[in-house]
């Protein structure tokens, strides 16, 4: 009799132990299924750790970011569920594990001309962002809308840094202020050139050169390339953009007869190839490919058969509020790549 | 060149005098010699690719924007000579507002076609040893019109 209840014993320890080892290894076990729940840094998810659950019974999780922080995704059992707040395993049978991930909002700053700023908007309904961040018109608070709808309604700020008027020197002389003001920024979508190829003593493009040749100082490829390199040194990422084409010297001047082939559009065509020298330049780790809006522009519409420039300019240099549009559809492209 | 700067220069005073007739006699003679002094020089210097004269004719943002070109690029002059050959500048209309001086001026280029633009002047002293008293008025802005 002893020696049977000895022998009963062992095989229910061995049974037990079989049974503990295939629970912590597999996804199949009814008695005793777990979740594993971790959070990244900046936020929490309760409870948390491996969570026993009855097999069967439903599991609830909340998820909450820090202060200045929104749950940028959640993952389960590897599949993204995007920024939700909250998830239920409901009818547990086997293991499960939930990742949540934390961020500051996705601040992108956007800097340039009167182009950037948003000259010649005429359509109102889209000037604010839905999320109330980015007001004014241009292409900021469309390019918002598309990238928090694109990313599960994690928050965007696409902030207008557009100068009227303003050269790649300008752009140059400011970004120092710009990286002090948005240090939480994650990209710069750079704009420059249809003022330096104004009338007034254009700043040659730089194309072909490099830092020491004569010919490089000050020009649009020493200004740009100097912008990439204070972005990049400060950690953020670089994004370039083709400039549009010009219609003329000035908004409201004489309209060029042959667009495509006026002086200043041969200027803005080299500037558009030194922005390809700049995103060649393994050096300057740019991964997206710019917009390229000159292209954009000067082609037909075959929705319209118009060159969209006709149906998509205020003037001889802004875009209206289809042309807005079109930018923010063309940096949502280029963004989400 | 200069012979056809001097024939240029007669033509742009004789259309400014006419332009300016309803203002008095010593406002037209201050005007002229600003344009003498500042703006004819602006345009040739510029079509010559003569840096060294347009860093003593520009100031303010102007200056500080094309600074780095003006001072360090030296292929900026051919590049200027190149980029305004066959470019002809006359000046329209000049005003005085406040302490301004706007110059409106027509720009033709090589195949007739034309433009206009603006030219915004102020008196400015960049250097101590510049006898006008005030400094000499020098281009602070432009635009395309």
């Amino acid at each position: 009799m002893l020696a049977k209840s000895r022998i009963f014993i062992v095989v229910l320890s061995f049974l037990f132990a079989a049974g503990c080892a295939g629970g912590g290894s597999n996804s199949n076990t009814a008695a005793n299924p777990k979740i594993t729940a971790t959070a990244g840094a900046n936020g929490s998810i309760s409870p948390s750790g491996a969570v026993d659950v009855n097999s069967g019974s439903d599991q609830s999780f909340v998820i909450t970011p820090d202060s200045n922080y929104y749950v940028l995704d959640v993952v389960i059992d590897g599949i993204s569920m995007g920024p939700i707040a909250a998830y239920t395993f409901t009818n547990v049978m086997v293991n499960h594990v939930i990742q949540a991930s934390f961020d500051t909002e996705h601040q992108l700053i956007a800097m340039g001309d009167s182009i950037t700023e948003g000259f010649g908007d005429d359509i109102a309904a889209d000037d604010n962002s839905q999320d109330g961040k980015n007001n004014g018109g241009g292409f900021e608070p469309i390019l918002n809308d598309l990238l928090t709808a694109y990313e599960h309604g994690f928050p965007h700020d696409i902030v207008n840094e557009g100068v009227g008027g303003d050269t790649s020197a300008d752009g140059l002389a400011f970004i120092p202020t710009a990286l002090g003001l948005y240090p939480n920024a994650k990209n710069y979508l750079l704009q420059y050139g249809t003022n330096d190829s104004d009338l007034w003593a254009p700043i040659p493009s730089g194309k072909g050169l490099k830092p020491g040749d004569n010919g490089y100082p000050g020009t649009y490829k020493d200004n740009m390339q100097q912008m990439i390199d204070a972005i990049n040194n400060a950690g953020k990422k670089v994004c370039l953009a083709k400039l549009p084409i010009a219609l003329g010297d000035g908004p409201s001047s004489v309209p060029y007869p042959d667009p495509d082939n006026a002086a200043r559009n041969a200027l803005i065509k080299e500037y558009n190839q030194v922005i390809d020298e700049l995103v060649n330049d393994p050096l300057n780790a740019i991964t997206l490919t710019p917009p390229n809006f000159y292209n954009y522009f000067k082609d037909v519409d075959p929705a319209t058969g118009n060159t969209r420039y006709e149906d998509q300019y205020a003037d001889n240099l802004h875009p209206n509020g289809l042309g807005y549009q079109s930018m923010a559809d063309l940096w949502f492209d280029a963004l989400t790549q | 060149m200069y012979r056809k700067f001097v024939i240029f220069s007669i033509s742009i005073i004789a259309m400014l005098s006419g332009l300016l007739h309803a203002q008095e006699a010593s406002d037209n003679h201050d005007l002229e010699s600003i344009l003498n002094a500042s703006v004819y020089p602006f345009f040739m210097a510029l079509k010559e690719g003569d840096v060294s004269s347009i860093k003593q004719l520009i100031a303010g943002e102007m200056y500080e924007s094309k600074k780095v070109l003006l001072e360090k690029n030296k292929e900026y002059p051919e590049f200027l000579k190149n980029y305004y050959q066959g470019i002809e500048f006359y000046v329209e209309n000049a005003t005085q507002s406040g302490n301004y001086i706007i110059v409106d001026f027509l720009i033709e280029f090589p195949g007739g076609n034309r433009n206009f633009a603006r030219l915004y002047l102020e008196q400015t002293k960049i250097d101590t040893s510049e006898s006008h008293e005030g400094g000499i008025w020098r281009i602070i802005d432009f635009n395309s019109r």
